[in-house]
């Protein structure tokens, strides 16, 4: 079986600056995997050529074995962008119902219960996005993302603003879950609680793949994990 | 600081490329006012005139639309953020803002004298109005330094800039009210109503920027919605296009007290809707003779339509749009021409009430709304070009033009997209009034233009693709 995520010498960059230079690297199905980089190194980007929302200057990109460009994958995708914002004027419901119609799911209001159940937003069904708390704005992104019960996740700094509770919440359901995980975070407790590997980003390039034990191993005396891991990205 | 704080306060918002543009804009446009005082001097320069009525319903509009335009740059939060934590003293920043604020509000009067010479010689008025203007920056301008640095309530500042306001009408300062009465009766009716109106639209903006800097949850609404739509009843087929067709609903629950019947609407009530604004604009039509000035007042009617519509299509155009929701889950092809054909039956559906009268008074022989016709049917089309010359074709990004919705920000940048539309709507009604014929085959042309634009795959991916690629999801 090929790989759910995969990354054939992808070039990306914006108009003043060249991100990812020939980037090559796999995620396997169910496999969940971090990406950790410096700033501005090309993370988010990363995860948004994974999303299709941006196409490759050269290589090519595929999930499940297409392109994330085409309706058949977009199906199988679920997507958070970093500090996601719903439809603001939108109610909590509608916004995970608008998303589940998009997305083709068949038992809409059920599916919009169970997503309202699961974040524990059933109280908020009826506010407006716009009033919700920051924290609370998070839970309803990931329920838009998970309506549609994707078999690829994608996200960017997932437990951002999450409360200690919706931290766990989201831990045990990704834990459980048969998913293909590929998140971006700069916090390493977060690769840690999520994720079974992370990936370095340097240069435009995947440097290093593998488990944080393997790092966890290799520490000297009195060193952190985060100050191995800054060390090996420079 | 205070000589420099009004250039800071220009350059923290407005590019120097951007402010270049505008002052060529201005010369240019004022370049025929220029040649029209050369011909007062002797030179013969023959000048169309055109019914003073007509001129005045849309500088004053123009007016009120700047102004809605305007009072976003007023104040943004990274002032507070910055300069008043950078422990200047209040009245140094005070006359600062005001020295910004005065050249800033400026910018409106300077093109409306740019235009005059373009389209009419009657002065009189149109001078007028520039002192009403003025009068208004004046007393925004003091409202501003006042909420500002003041621990005043709103109520009292409101009385007072009203009183201030009332003193200078009755003063007569310095033509005033009395002498644009004296030359036709509906200017200082119309003249009253636009200043009350420009005036509360540019104080609730200006207390709108400075209060959103507290977050003020008020301005959002009550926060539970009252009539769901019910998207679980979509078919699920071409749910882009619906949705972006029925948006504006959606925003009207920003504005209305959450109270809108959003959940409740269907495309079907939109005709009952359009039907009834049409009989309306009829009957004032036919009901208003000319010497009563029917036809001023239908003409401000029409005109404030044509504006308030494009200031409507700014407030929801894509800085609404959530990419990483709807656009995303579709192919690019297919989500871009959902959303722009989306909004293209919006603004269809809006203008109608305009081009059903257009086609009755065509119908009537009546060629006066006919020189209005280019621009009402330029109108649906009017936010397509700005945003793919934009977008697309200059390659920038089209959200930070606009202004930014996020969580904390509201209405705190430009909406500079809409210069290009101002200018194209400007140039399609001038073109309306000298050749209509010539007027309505170019708006055609534009439709035609578009039209392949959304047929082509290509253009239509890389209108997707220049959305996310500059950060925008």
């Amino acid at each position: 079986m090929g790989a759910a995520i995969y990354f054939s010498n992808v070039s990306f960059g914006y108009s003043d600056k060249d991100v990812l230079s020939e980037a090559t690297f796999a995620v396997n199905p169910s496999e969940k995997v971090s990406i950790i980089g410096a700033n501005g190194v090309g993370k988010s980007t990363t995860l948004k050529l994974a999303a299709g929302l941006l196409r490759p200057r050269g290589g090519s990109v595929q999930v499940l074995g297409m392109s994330p460009d085409t309706r058949e994958v977009k199906g199988h995708i679920g997507y958070l962008p970093e500090d996601a914002t719903p439809y603001l004027l939108l109610s909590v419901q509608e916004n995970i119902e608008y998303s589940a119609v998009l997305r083709g799911v068949k038992e809409v209001s059920e599916a919009t219960e169970e997503m309202l159940e699961l974040f524990d937003l059933t109280h908020y069904r009826l506010a407006k996005a716009q009033s919700l708390s920051r924290g609370n704005l998070q839970r309803l992104s990931l329920a838009i993302m998970f309506v549609h019960k994707p078999d690829v996740l994608i996200m960017d700094e997932p437990l951002n603003y999450l409360d200690l509770s919706m931290q766990e919440t989201l831990v045990k359901i990704i834990k459980k879950s048969n998913s293909t995980v590929f998140l971006s975070t700069h916090v390493v407790s977060t690769a840690a609680r999520l994720t079974d590997k992370v990936m370095l980003l340097s240069n435009g390039r995947v440097i290093w793949k593998g488990e944080l034990s393997e790092v966890e191993s290799q520490l000297q005396k009195g060193e952190t994990i985060e100050a191995k891991l800054a060390k090996m990205l420079r | 600081m205070v000589k420099y704080l009004p250039v800071f306060l220009i350059k923290s918002r407005i590019r120097s490329s951007q402010l270049i543009i505008l002052i060529i804009l201005y010369i240019i446009l004022g370049t025929p006012n220029a040649v029209i005082l050369g011909a007062a001097a002797g030179l013969k320069i023959v000048i169309p005139f055109y019914p003073r009525e007509f001129m005045i319903s849309i500088l004053l509009i123009l007016l009120l639309f700047m102004f809605q335009i305007l009072g976003n740059y007023l104040l943004i939060k990274s002032d507070l953020d910055f300069l008043v934590s950078f422990g200047l003293k209040s009245s140094r920043l005070a006359l600062g803002f005001s020295i910004y604020a005065l050249l800033l509000l400026s910018f409106p009067t300077l093109f409306i004298l740019s235009i005059t010479g373009i389209l009419t010689k009657q002065y009189a008025p149109l001078y007028s109005i520039i002192v009403f203007y003025l009068a208004i920056v004046f007393s925004v301008v003091g409202l501003f330094i006042l909420r500002m640095f003041s621990k005043n309530g709103r109520f009292l500042m409101f009385l007072a800039t009203f009183i201030v306001l009332a003193l200078l009408g009755i003063a007569k300062i310095p033509i005033g009210l009395g002498s644009i009465s004296s030359i036709y009766w509906p200017y200082a009716l119309i003249v009253v109503i636009i200043y009350l109106i420009a005036l509360a639209v540019q104080i609730r903006s200006t207390l709108k920027t400075v209060s959103s800097v507290g977050i003020n949850l008020k301005y959002w609404g009550p926060t539970n919605v009252k009539h769901v739509i019910a998207f679980e009843k979509w078919n699920g087929r071409f749910p882009i296009m619906k949705f972006q067709s029925l948006y504006s609903f959606v925003f009207l629950r920003s504005r209305m007290s959450g109270k809108s019947r959003t959940g409740l609407i269907r495309s079907t009530h939109l005709f009952a809707v359009e039907a009834i604004i049409s009989a309306f604009i009829y009957i004032i039509w036919k009901v208003l003779p000319p010497s009563a000035g029917g036809v001023t007042f239908l003409m401000f009617f029409v005109i404030v339509y044509v504006f308030g519509f494009m200031t409507l299509i700014a407030f929801f155009s894509i800085i609404h749009e959530r990419v990483w929701i709807s656009l995303a889950s579709t192919s690019p092809l297919s989500s871009s021409r959902q959303y722009i054909i989306g909004r293209l039956l919006y603004e269809v559906i809006f203008s109608s009430p305009l081009l059903i009268l257009i086609y009755v008074a065509f119908l009537m022989h009546n060629s006066f709304l006919i020189d209005l016709a280019p621009s009402v049917i330029f109108l649906p089309i009017a936010l397509f070009y700005p945003f793919f010359i934009f977008g697309v074709i200059l390659n920038l990004n089209v959200i930070q033009m606009q202004f930014k919705l996020s969580y904390v920000n509201y209405n705190q940048h430009i909406n500079l997209i809409f210069i290009p539309l101002v200018i194209a709507y400007i140039a399609i009604l001038a073109v309306g009034i000298l050749l209509p014929l010539v007027g309505i085959i170019a708006c055609i042309m534009s439709y035609i233009v578009a039209a392949v634009l959304i047929l082509s795959s290509r253009i239509m991916e890389k209108t997707f693709f220049a959305l996310s690629s500059h950060g925008y999801v």
